[in-house]
């Protein structure tokens, strides 16, 4: 037997003191690969957990949402934590209801050791978690749960149901812009504005006078602007967001009277910017509505680490 | 959007100006950009500037390049080009290296070509009493 293996064979009983010493290995140049296939192949098969660099299984925890509790669900939910167990990765599981407080509750779990938190349900859940406890230091999965209303799963390349189980195993992780609305909630997607006159300040250095028609604003990082058809490019990742504004045009008869000239888009990119409405107008932060006449939207400096998958649209 | 006008400025743009849209204060770029409403105060962007037919433009620019076909009041420093097309009006003075004015364009100030030429008299090159931004001094 080789040198390097005398000690792993001791230990093999001991998969915390294995781990350790096969970690020692690989850090001392020894491909990961190599290091396996020879465990395997001299070791008898036991349940230790060859992941070198995963954490133990106590530093995931999954959030549920709500729906995912219904009889429907149940087989999907039992598929998922069979994969998560055979990924090694699953850990303690709390179920949301429409009370709880996310950010309270994952602070308490980041007491305990918890590092990784996965929420588990659909874009309503991503929104809901994020909204309140983006600025946590923790990292960030998502298995989306279900066809319907799932569009950001899609955007982080996250498949639906238990496949969604491997890409959260890859660990695949980018770290995400995400701003502040008004000191209070956070925004990572995208925001809208159907329809106001307004004023824009950004980053302090110029201003843009809206207030001589109607403008839908939009402000994208994770989806695209409503009105954007053509090709569009996501940049969550620039430390900036960009703000789209575009006349509403009115009436039908001023649209259909209304040149193309008028009808064109502008584009910003901000890091700070403050939107003054002439009226309280709706807007739709994250699937959230609202009736605002201001709104400070300001990019975080520290970055939402997110696990991703690699068909992911940025 | 980002696709339709790549192809005028031949890259990604970064900054769009609207028809019905009016800036006020200091605007600073990293990218293209396209202007086609007002802007008033400072531009300065390190690609290139597009002032479209139509747009006005009362602020000192500062770009790589810069194509005009509407009106800007205020001086102009280029790094590489400078193209007036037939419906530019240029009232300031531009610094730049290479200038291309269409016929029709209308472009009322002093113009810096070369700048190590600048104070030597030659024709149509600064003189002697000019500072570097093409303003005379006392």
């Amino acid at each position: 037997m080789k040198p390097a293996l005398k000690p792993l064979k001791k230990n093999f009983l001991n998969p915390e003191k294995a781990r350790k010493e096969l970690q020692s290995l690989v850090n001392g140049g020894m491909q990961r690969n190599g290091v396996a296939r020879r465990i395997k192949s001299v070791l008898p098969p036991a349940n230790l957990n060859y992941g070198l660099d995963k954490k133990s299984s106590n530093s995931y925890i999954y959030l549920y949402d709500t729906y995912v509790q219904d009889p429907e669900y149940k087989n999907i939910i039992a598929n998922i934590e069979k994969r998560l167990r055979d990924f090694e990765i699953f850990g303690k599981t709390i179920k949301l209801s429409s009370f709880t407080n996310p950010k309270v509750l994952i602070e308490d779990e980041m007491r305990h050791g918890s590092s990784t938190v996965v929420m588990v349900g659909n874009d309503d859940t991503f929104i809901r978690i994020l909204s309140r406890a983006a600025d946590l230091n923790v990292t960030f999965g998502f298995i989306p749960v279900g066809q319907k209303r799932n569009h950001f799963a899609e955007v982080l390349g996250m498949p639906l149901n238990e496949k969604a189980c491997e890409v959260i195993s890859a660990r695949k992780i980018e770290k995400l812009d995400y701003a502040t609305i008004n000191e209070k909630f956070f925004f990572i997607c995208y925001l809208f504005i159907p329809s106001a006159k307004l004023r824009v300040q950004c980053d302090e250095n110029f201003t843009a006078d809206l207030r001589q028609e109607k403008f839908e604003v939009a402000i994208a990082n994770l989806l695209p602007p409503p009105f954007e058809s053509q090709r569009f490019h996501l940049h969550p990742q620039d430390g900036q967001m960009e703000i789209y504004f575009r006349p509403t045009g009115g009436g039908l008869l001023s649209s259909l009277m209304a040149s193309k000239k008028k009808k064109k888009i502008s584009t910003f990119f901000f890091k700070k910017i403050l939107l003054k409405m002439e009226k309280p107008a709706l807007v739709v932060a994250d699937g959230r509505e609202s009736k605002e006449a201001m709104i400070s939207i300001e990019i975080n400096k520290k970055k939402l680490a997110m696990i991703v998958g690699k068909n992911r649209q940025f | 959007m980002t696709d339709k006008y790549a192809e005028k400025v031949g890259g990604d743009v970064e900054t769009i100006v609207g028809p019905s849209v009016k800036v006020e204060g200091d605007f600073v770029s990293e990218g293209n950009v396209i202007i086609e409403g007002q802007v008033n105060g400072k531009i300065k962007t390190a690609k290139q500037l597009r002032v479209e037919e139509g747009a006005k433009v009362n602020a000192d620019v500062i770009a790589d390049s810069a194509v005009v076909a509407g009106e800007v009041k205020g001086n102009m420093r280029l790094a590489t080009i400078l193209e007036l097309t037939p419906t530019a009006k240029v009232f300031g003075d531009v610094t730049t290296k290479t200038l291309i004015v269409s016929a029709g364009a209308i472009l009322q100030g002093h113009t810096l070509m070369d700048e190590s030429e600048k104070g030597k008299g030659k024709p149509g090159k600064k003189s002697e009493g000019y500072d570097e931004a093409g303003l005379e001094t006392a």
